[in-house]
């Protein structure tokens, strides 16, 4: 019964190894999360507003598509909204779940289209690309910040245009790195590794008391005396430890009764009650 | 004796299941550790998102210009491309966007006098592409105001020149009305201006905290223009090359036309100075002060006496735009003048300093 039962711990201490590997690699959570929104009839211009870059952190990118040449342009926040005074544009807001960009329709009876957006006087920036256009929110930071360039202005918002006329932009994404991890991965590391060495012991106890009561049948089957608490596996095959011991640590010829009554002067090596010991006083 | 070793099932019981039981709940703990720990993975949920960070307040309350040095830098060169470009053509149209008031009304009328007297070419001032210093605004209102510090387009170590920059409003281009030559005199201090990306609040015609509000300053200059010192009793405005240029030159007009007769018997002169209204660009100085630069428009008369006939011996670039030598009752110029003015702060208190003129002969008529 030992050994079945040290193999089967074993068997689960692996599996346990092998659910915290899996963990890890195949059943492990998204690296990246990705908000995003599809814009149906935004207007020529689509406004991320101020911080909405960094909704999940100050590394990953901001992916927009448009139906043209993209351009993402750069002013002091107020500019923006001074130049879109009147336009029928949309806010990017932040996000309302992590799958999805929250935004506010501004003036949707407003102008419909904006005569040469690229060229005002108060734009700091102006980056015109094929779509999609990317922005690594990672050089945006940087930028804001002033430490790759002039001209810093933390939290400013974006604008995003095509060519005036056309919708600002039909999808936006930000994407963010996460840490995510399964958080039971440890839990599956630890008690796997935990039951497959009690299972490692159990295995080696078992083979080595295996050992020792073949030994011990051995010298019984010479006539030699049994020493009191050794717990020789009955003959017939009886398994070895627990309760069985009791008529194993006799000889075949001995009769399997714990009641017979005893005098202290009578031979323990022979004829006295079995007692039980623990596997570490046995071992003694 | 006998010794009965009697049994005793509690502690028989307990002793002979004591390594079953333990093995069996280490399997059940252990499964169940593993097991709960899968269930409370399972069970984790992301909080919501955050709303987006917008900045604190100390960022709103710091006001950062509404212009960038570079963005002067591409603006400066394309206001002197646009007044190259109709400069050759003769053109005023070709000016805007980046030109426009009272800069592209003397360009188009300096075209027409140069049109009936070439020289007049020679006296067109364009002022260079290269920004020497940007004086921005933190005032976001529109319409906006910057000052641009601009080379000479004519020489490199030429004498810059103050461009009045103007957004009228967010949909429009930043465009120059005017550019006043620096006065060159070593007396004349210049004020110290805030650095360009700190920037500096824009002001109007009536801002105060100044000696004189930026009107009445402006309305000063052309009263002691038209009327020279004495119409400074006060002595507010300080000496200044371009009043001093003018009142020689008067003089010696003057002079000229009353040669061998006497005082004033023949004509006399006189140049009237008004305040064009419209045009004002303002910003305050680092103690302070300000700034300010607007549009003087001014009309020199002859008045010729009575029975006098007033006579050019030779046609001169005005006699060539008027078509003729000879007057008997009034010889007229008009000027614009673009003019920078330094207002010191009512707490620093002083006299107003003109720091740059440039004037445009606009037009030249008389009978």
């Amino acid at each position: 019964m030992q050994r079945p039962l040290a193999v089967l711990l074993i068997l689960i201490g692996v599996v346990g190894l092998v659910l915290g590997r899996l963990g890890e690699t195949t059943w492990a959570p998204e690296t990246e999360t990705t908000a995003t929104v599809t814009l149906d009839a935004p207007g020529p211009a689509v406004v991320i507003d101020p911080g909405v870059a960094y909704v999940g952190g100050k590394e990953g990118q901001v992916v927009i598509e448009g139906a043209s040449d993209v351009s993402v342009i750069t002013a002091a926040n107020g500019d923006i909204d001074a130049y879109l005074e009147g336009v029928h544009h949309t806010r990017i807001t932040g996000a309302s779940d992590w799958t999805t960009l929250s935004t506010q329709e501004v003036n949707p009876e407003g102008a419909a289209e904006l005569s040469d957006p690229t060229t005002s006087d108060l734009w700091r920036s102006v980056e015109t690309t094929p779509s999609p256009s990317t922005i690594d929110v990672e050089t945006l930071w940087a930028e804001e910040n002033g430490r790759s360039g002039e001209n810093p202005q933390p939290y400013r918002s974006l604008l995003i245009v095509t060519d005036g006329t056309a919708p600002g932009a039909e999808k936006i994404s930000i994407t963010w790195p996460v840490d995510a991890e399964n958080e039971w991965v440890p839990f599956a590391y630890a008690g796997g590794a935990a039951i497959a060495v009690i299972g490692l012991v159990l295995l080696m106890v078992s083979i080595g008391g295996r050992r020792r009561d073949e030994d011990e049948e051995w010298s019984v089957e010479d006539g030699k005396p049994v020493e009191p608490g050794r717990a020789a596996p009955a003959r017939s095959g009886a398994a070895a430890g627990g309760s069985a011991s009791a008529a194993a640590a006799r000889t075949d010829d001995t009769p399997a009764t714990d009641h017979s009554p005893r005098t202290e002067d009578d031979d323990p090596d022979s004829a006295g009650p079995i007692r039980l010991f623990g596997d570490d006083e046995e071992r003694r | 004796m006998i010794h009965h070793d009697l049994p005793h099932p509690a502690s028989k019981d307990t002793t002979m299941n004591s390594r079953p039981v333990g093995r069996r709940g280490l399997f059940l703990g252990a499964g169940t550790l593993v097991a709960s720990g899968l269930l409370a993975a399972c069970s984790t949920e992301l909080a919501p998102p955050q709303a987006p960070p917008t900045g604190g307040p100390a960022d709103e309350a710091t006001p950062t210009p509404v212009q960038t040095p570079e963005q002067l830098s591409t603006i400066v060169p394309e206001v002197n491309a646009a007044v190259v470009a109709a400069d050759e053509a003769r053109d005023a149209a070709l000016l805007a966007p980046r030109v426009s008031g009272s800069a592209v009304e003397f360009r188009t009328a300096s075209y027409a006098m140069i049109a009936k007297a070439e020289e007049w070419a020679e006296d067109l001032k364009v002022p260079g592409t290269e920004v020497i210093l940007s004086l921005t605004s933190v005032t976001a209102e529109f319409p906006r105001i910057a000052i641009a510090l601009v080379q000479d387009s004519v020489e490199e170590d030429g004498v810059p020149y103050f461009m009045a920059l103007q957004q009228a409003d967010a949909k429009s281009p930043y465009s120059a009305w005017g550019w006043a030559q620096q006065a060159v005199n070593l007396e004349i201090e210049m004020p110290m201006v805030a650095d360009e990306l700190v920037g500096a609040e824009q002001v109007t015609a009536e801002s105060d905290g100044l000696v004189m509000t930026p009107a009445k300053a402006l309305a000063l200059y052309a009263t002691v223009l038209t009327g020279g010192d004495a119409a400074d009793p006060d002595d507010l405005l300080a000496p200044n090359p371009f009043q001093t240029g003018t009142h020689e030159r008067i003089q010696t007009e003057r002079s000229e036309l009353n040669a061998g007769v006497e005082w004033d018997e023949a004509a006399t002169v006189r140049e009237t100075y008004t305040v064009r209204d419209g045009e004002l660009a303002g910003l305050r100085t680092a103690d302070g002060g300000a700034i300010v630069m607007g549009t003087l428009m001014s009309t020199r008369k002859v008045s010729i006496k009575d029975g006098a006939t007033m006579r050019y011996a030779e046609d001169n670039k005005y006699t060539k735009v008027i078509g003729k030598k000879e007057f008997t009752s009034e010889y007229l110029r008009d000027y614009g003048t673009h003019v920078a003015l330094y207002i010191p702060s009512q707490d620093a208190g002083g006299q107003v300093q003109p720091i740059g003129a440039t004037q445009t002969a606009l037009n030249a008529s008389g009978t």
